[in-house]
């Protein structure tokens, strides 16, 4: 990798930084992968959060309300049901899943020959959450348990915190590797531009001895990191875009439509772009102040 | 001493002792005064102490004992972070010349002007310019190590005054060419000096000084003679 500038200090012909734009492309890569899948894992939890949150359903058991011919006192109780719902603050709407539909979805695990018409079944409500803050889950169960003992309210959000707290995991796992990996790029930066300070010791004195302030010293390694971080970042953007690109290509032989509903292409070209600039940036900065800081022992 | 009362000193030691670990003393209870404006030549054998009290007024070295004034300013009060803008006063020829060797002679003599920020473009064309004068108008893009002795000197010298210091130090700047180029470069610094430059020269040919009508500081077991003090 080379890319000829001119600087007072020779640190393009360093053997100590040779390669550091290769280790940097590496951790690019690695990072803006960790990166995105942390941000793909965050919007799939979004999508089932959001789906989840917004439902409940309300099973009224079979034993309790039993009704194939019409029994008006099960009725009764499953209306009554159905107003506590629809009184109840953040309830949007109430469906009763009708018999037929239960049936048909029946039909095909029990066999088209049986006859399941008189089959006891549980009758099923689907209730439309419109806002989850105003819900009172504790009061809602105690009103309908009030009215009738055996119900049972699914509200889904049992599993669905273990499975949100499994995603946020993950989500904090992929940021942390991308710290840990932009630490390590600061670190390489920083130990190689020391150990160049000590090489050019002799053309760092004469800068001083021309008048070159620590400031001027620090920016020539500053100037270099950039460099560095750009040739580094290129090759890095280039490896993750490309494994992006292999990823959507396998996912469309595989007919699913996966990546494009989950992941906007603007969110991938955002992380693609940011992460080679701010591990750039960080490496500047880190290289100035490891100068700044070893030009007091280096050179006194 | 030199005692010239009515110009303020530039250069001023007081009861300086330098020692080195060891044990070696290369200066004791040194008292000198180098006036704003003179020329000096500063003689001695080797060893006697010409790089070492060049280095204290370059601001390089920091004597055992005693004060040393640049600008008026006490060595030892001069903080870290002034001692660059302080440097850009003072020009100084070493002997080693001290040139950068990935750099051209251009880039080297632009050196001073680029730390202080000057556009390169400038700093390029007052090198140019500078690099004429000094007579290696042909060498301008020659690393330093394709150039001789005599020529790496005289780049050295184009550095040293690119900045119009007004402090010029050359350490033994004749050491390496012959007598012609030297009595040339000496007249450089005599223009200089004409400027208002002051000009102190490090020499162990106590002939050179005859040539001239300037004072010698003369260095030798590590007490100061100055010869010829009346000389301007």
């Amino acid at each position: 990798m080379s890319l000829q500038y001119s600087s007072d200090i020779p640190l393009n012909a360093d053997p100590s930084g040779r390669f550091v734009p290769w280790i940097i492309a590496l951790m690019v890569y690695l990072a803006t992968i960790s990166l995105m899948v942390a941000f793909v894992v965050s919007a799939l939890v979004h999508r089932w959060d959001t789906g989840f949150s917004e439902r409940l359903s309300i099973e009224i058991p079979a034993s309790n309300i039993f009704n194939p011919q019409g029994d008006s006192e099960g009725t009764k109780i499953r209306e009554q049901i159905v107003q506590t719902l629809l009184k109840t603050p953040g309830i949007g709407s109430v469906r009763t899943l009708p018999r037929e539909e239960m049936l048909s979805t029946l039909k095909p695990w029990l066999g088209e020959e049986n006859d399941i018409t008189h089959l006891p079944l549980p009758t099923l409500l689907e209730v439309e959450v419109s806002n989850r803050a105003h819900l009172n889950d504790r009061l809602l169960a105690e009103s309908l348990k009030s009215l009738l003992p055996g119900i049972v309210i699914q509200d889904h959000q049992g599993w669905q915190h273990g499975v949100l707290d499994l995603a946020y995991s993950a989500q904090v796992i992929g940021l942390l590797i991308v710290s840990m990996i932009i630490l390590a790029a600061i670190s390489t930066i920083a130990f190689t531009s020391q150990t160049s300070l000590i090489i050019h010791r002799s053309v760092i004195e004469i800068l001083y001895l021309v008048g070159a302030t620590d400031a001027y010293i620090a920016r020539q390694f500053q100037n270099h990191a950039l460099r560095v971080g750009i040739k580094g970042g290129t090759v890095g953007f280039c490896l993750s875009l490309g494994t992006f690109i292999l990823l959507k290509f396998f996912a469309r032989q595989l007919d699913t439509t996966f990546f494009d509903e989950v992941v906007s292409t603007s969110m991938l070209w955002g992380i693609a772009l940011l992460v080679p600039f701010f591990v750039t940036l960080f490496m500047m900065i880190s290289a100035r102040f490891a100068v700044k800081i070893a030009l007091k022992y280096v050179v006194p | 001493m030199i005692n010239q009362n009515k110009i303020e000193p530039i250069i001023q030691f007081d009861a300086v002792t330098m020692a080195f670990e060891g044990g070696n003393t290369v200066f004791s209870d040194l008292n000198l005064s180098v006036p704003q404006g003179s020329f000096h030549f500063l003689t001695g054998m080797s060893g006697a102490g010409k790089s070492t009290f060049l280095k204290m007024v370059y601001l390089h070295q920091a004597q055992t004992e005693g004060s040393v004034f640049i600008f008026g300013r006490n060595s030892q009060h001069i903080q870290h972070a002034e001692i660059p803008h302080l440097r850009r006063k003072i020009g100084v020829v070493f002997q080693d010349f001290r040139l950068i060797p990935h750099l051209n002679a251009l880039d080297n003599v632009a050196l001073p002007l680029k730390v202080r920020g000057v556009d390169a473009r400038k700093a390029r064309k007052q090198a140019a310019e500078l690099l004429e004068w000094v007579g290696l108008q042909d060498a301008l893009y020659r690393l330093p190590q394709s150039l001789s002795g005599g020529q790496q000197q005289r780049v050295a010298i184009a550095r040293a005054v690119i900045g119009r210091p007004q402090i010029l130090l050359a350490d033994e700047p004749t050491g390496n060419v012959d007598d012609d180029i030297a009595l040339k470069l000496l007249y450089l610094f005599e223009e200089l000096h004409k400027v208002g430059t002051t000009v102190i020269v490090a020499t162990h040919n106590r002939s050179l000084p005859h040539s001239f009508k300037h004072p010698e500081i003369f260095l030798e077991n590590g007490k100061v003679t100055i010869i010829n003090a009346h000389k301007k």
